[in-house]
């Protein structure tokens, strides 16, 4: 039991300590005094604000305030208001056997439990709150953005708690801890972090944990929005926080020793401290084999490259070295552009910006109408544009193996990223040749070698060297090589396999 | 507090080098200039053995920096020369070794210009590539020296694979072996006088470490791992050389310039040949590296001899340490290296300045530790 009593003071601790922390009903100490009107007051101008007032001989006068949209009806007229129009002690605790029966500290706090989906109970001078939200939520469904054939097929949902609940069936330990917050001056956004006691840095924790504290906004509605408050580097295009919606991929990162926060109203966990190799990682990495799951990564990194390097690369040459191009296939690309009246630089600038264009329609148009623009962007603007002499048949071969290497990233913000630097790079090619190409990959990685993520190496473990981490960066080895975790980390466990490990599991 | 500070702060996950780069750093020092450039120098076969007997000597040399590197005074920076030398010498050293470096670091700089300029853009002036190479420097410098060191393992991995490029050269139908002869000098070389100094220099370089004592994490095998840089280093000039010197052999390489350069043209692949024109561009990546590292140096320096290295320090160092080392680099491009006999006269300039500074600069830090050693000893007794 002396795990439990731990737990209990652990849990006694951190309700109680942090100020930036969401301080739960001290219950036993008594309530400041308030009165029903400054409580309707806020609710003023609120159409499905409600005040419901019962009396009882027993209790007195007992006000119930709450949002109707927010709230489960019948719940409330199950467990409050029939128990107490029928009570029959004093006490309210008596009387409302719900589990989310909260004394408030003050009306403010009063005012963000019903907005959060509570009843506020005002009776005997005394605030209480009862947690009744309506279940308005999605089922849990396979990931969209992450889909994987093989492995678990569920999601995070916009639910916060069923979020948790679902990392905790995968880490059923009570070194998981997680800590709540509530960010957003207007949004009241629950935040929560979670990190394994025993294995994570406690550097890391403490600088998350104030991270989330110092979160200054009004309204939170997205794990986004949450990790632009809390990045290192606000002008990186790289970005410095993994959101997966996966619940086995977050809980992966716990048990590696990082930190995750689920946010309210978002199926997308942030993950932190990460590395730029992280972004090109996929849970079905470790479901196939090593030497085919390395084959996969290192695929994926040339894709990278690729959809980088392409196009300003084939501007460079035909502006700058054709030397280099052999003389049959010169023969070949002198074809091509014989008739294009543009140099290779509009040429290209003009193609990439109609893909990007082409890619966001898809991305904000209707599903059904995704078919039309297959044919728009695909038959019509690119074999039209070949046969008006706008861009070179070469060219379109280069801009559609772009546009597919593109998509093997498997984060999206990633990808998004690589635009950007695919256009400097454009640019750099167009003056400078492969000389300006080169500068630019250098300037990238200055910037990678500066970045950070949660305080630490982003470029780790090229930069900071960790011989040790390579084992799961590009390759991945064998997991049962894999004994150690990232070393970057600094983990205050640094073995992944300890005592306890597929043990039998006791019956009785 | 500096910017560079600040960003040194930010990547503090482990706040120093590891012993470990230690080879990463003596090896891309030593072969930053002289890869392109050595073979030129070396024009017969039996200097091979030249090659590996100055590798020896730089061997030794390399012990005397370990041995500094271990000593307290190098872990202390500057009050640990300060402790050594006296503060005024050490104010006083600072002025003709901020000019050494700037001087050292603007031929280097200047010759991988007029490389790029010969080779890939014969129209264009190498001054309009300079403010380029000094923005990414600049850039990397400002990360601080911590960050600055670490980019030496991607200096590492961009500019390593060069040399692999070369080794298809060692092998028939590439290589002729006769070229190879004679293996042994039948007659005293008088060019040794030029040539040993040369050598000598392509293995300078990680003189500098010895200002970074205190960037390095304290292990016992810093030795070790100096070596094994040098060892690398020596064994990519034989590559190199080999290559050359079986392909074009001593006629042909006295006719022409850039012996290294000229060879990578005779590799062709399916889709691209002339690789020249990758193969400069990459060699930039050691460039960077290094002038952000002197341009790192030199604010230090600066601070030094400004007498400010106890004071908090400001951004405005790094910048005047920039803009300073640009200056000069323009200057001597603009007005003092305009023709190939300029050129010829800055790289003898170089082999010398670089060689003594090699020479000189461990054996001088370690002389003056053991001295101080012996003298707080005999106090102590």
């Amino acid at each position: 039991m002396r795990w439990l009593a731990r737990l209990l003071a652990s849990l006694r601790q951190a309700s109680g300590t942090d100020g930036e922390r969401e301080k739960p009903g001290t219950a036993g100490v008594p309530a400041r005094r308030a009165d029903a009107e400054s409580l309707k007051r806020a609710f003023q101008n609120i159409h499905d604000a409600e005040c419901v007032e019962i009396e009882n001989d027993r209790l007195g006068k007992a006000t119930l305030l709450y949002i109707r949209s927010l709230i489960d009806i019948r719940q409330l007229q199950e467990f409050v208001i029939a128990p107490l129009q029928n009570a029959s002690g004093a006490d309210l605790r008596d009387t409302i056997h719900a589990a989310h029966l909260t004394e408030m500290d003050s009306p403010e706090q009063a005012e963000t439990a019903a907005f959060k989906g509570a009843v506020i109970v005002l009776a005997g001078g005394r605030l209480w709150s009862i947690s009744l939200a309506s279940s308005l939520s999605r089922a849990v469904e396979p990931s969209k953005q992450e889909a994987v054939i093989h492995g678990p097929q569920d999601s995070f949902t916009e639910q916060v708690e069923n979020n948790l609940t679902l990392i905790r069936r995968r880490l059923a330990a009570s070194s998981l801890k997680s800590e709540r917050f509530l960010v957003g001056g207007l949004s009241h956004t629950t935040v929560i972090l979670l990190y394994v006691e025993s294995l994570t840095n406690p550097e890391l924790v403490r600088i998350a944990r104030e991270k989330t504290a110092a979160v200054r906004s009004d309204a939170i509605f997205d794990s986004s929005h949450l990790s632009q408050f809390m990045e290192d580097h606000i002008h990186s295009v790289f970005p410095q926080f993994q959101q997966t919606d996966r619940p086995d991929a977050a809980a992966a990162a716990l048990a590696s020793g990082k930190v995750v926060w689920l946010v309210e109203n978002t199926p997308f966990a942030l993950i932190a401290p990460i590395t730029f190799f992280d972004l090109f990682q996929s849970p079905e990495d470790y479901i196939h084999r090593w030497p085919v799951a390395s084959f996969l990564r290192g695929v994926r990194f040339f894709a990278f490259l690729f959809a980088m390097f392409l196009i300003p690369f084939y501007v460079a040459i035909t502006m700058h070295h054709y030397q280099m191009v052999p003389l049959d296939l010169l023969f070949v690309v002198l074809e091509s552009r014989s008739e294009i009246p543009f140099n290779p630089f509009w040429e290209a600038l003009f193609m990439m910006l109609v893909l990007e264009i082409l890619k966001e329609a898809s991305l904000r148009m209707p599903s059904k109408s995704g078919q039309t623009l297959g044919i728009v962007g695909g038959i019509v603007i690119g074999q039209a544009g070949v046969e008006a002499n706008i861009a070179s048949n070469l060219l379109i071969i280069h801009v559609a193996v772009t546009a597919i290497a593109s998509f093997l990233i498997p984060n999206y913000l990633m990808t998004n990223s690589s635009k950007l630097i695919q256009f400097g790079l454009l640019l750099l090619a167009a003056w400078l040749g492969l000389w300006g190409i080169t500068l630019g990959l250098i300037l990238v990685l200055i910037h990678l070698n500066g970045l950070t993520s949660l305080k630490q190496p982003y470029f780790a473990p090229l930069s900071p060297f960790y011989g040790a981490d390579w084992k799961d960066t590009i390759v991945r080895l064998p997991l049962k090589r894999m004994s150690r975790r990232p070393a970057y980390l600094k983990p205050a466990n640094p073995w992944r396999f300890g005592a306890g490990s597929g043990r039998p599991e006791r019956k009785g | 507090m500096s910017r560079g500070m600040r960003a040194e702060e930010r990547g503090a996950a482990g706040g120093l080098w590891p012993a470990s780069l230690g080879w990463l750093f003596v090896n891309r020092l030593q072969v930053v200039l002289y890869i392109l450039v050595l073979p030129h120098v070396l024009l017969y076969p039996y200097m091979i053995w030249a090659i590996v007997i100055v590798g020896f000597l730089s061997h030794f040399n390399l012990r005397l920096l370990a041995g500094w590197l271990r000593t307290e005074e190098a872990r202390l920076g500057y009050e640990g020369f300060v402790r050594l030398l006296g503060e005024r010498a050490t104010r006083a050293l600072a002025v003709p070794g901020a000019a050494a470096l700037l001087l050292d670091s603007a031929i280097v700089t200047l010759d991988y210009l007029e490389v790029a300029h010969h080779v890939l853009f014969p129209s264009v002036s190498r001054l309009t590539l300079l403010p380029l190479l000094w923005l990414a420097s600049f850039y990397l410098a400002g990360q601080g020296m911590l960050l600055a060191g670490r980019f030496v393992v991607m200096a590492f991995i961009g500019s390593v694979w060069i040399a692999a490029l070369f080794i298809q050269f060692l092998f028939p139908p590439a290589a002729e072996y006769r070229l190879l002869l004679p293996v042994f000098p039948k007659e005293p070389c008088g060019d040794l006088a030029l040539i040993l100094p040369a050598l000598w220099a392509a293995l300078s370089g990680p003189q500098y470490l010895a200002f970074a004592g205190r960037r390095f994490a304290p292990a016992g095998r810093m030795f070790r791992w100096l070596a094994l840089g040098n060892a690398l280093t020596v064994l990519e000039y034989i590559v190199f050389f080999l290559a050359v010197t079986l392909s074009f052999g001593t006629e042909y390489m006295r006719k022409i310039d850039y012996p290294v350069v000229q060879l990578i043209r005779y590799i062709q692949l399916p889709f691209f040949e002339r690789l020249e024109t990758v193969v400069i561009p990459a060699h930039m990546i050691l460039y960077v590296f290094l002038d952000a590292f002197f341009i790192l140096f030199l604010r230090d320096a600066l601070r030094v001899a400004a007498g400010a290295a106890r004071k908090p320090e400001r951004p405005g160092w790094l910048t005047a340490a920039a803009f300073l080392w640009v200056a000069v680099v323009y200057v001597i491009g603009r007005f003092f290296w305009t023709n190939e006999t300029q050129h010829r006269l800055w790289i003898h300039v170089h082999v010398w300045l670089a060689g003594a500074l090699y020479a000189l600069v461990p054996s001088f830090l370690a002389l003056a530790a053991a001295r101080r050693r012996r003298r707080s000893d005999r106090t102590l007794t």
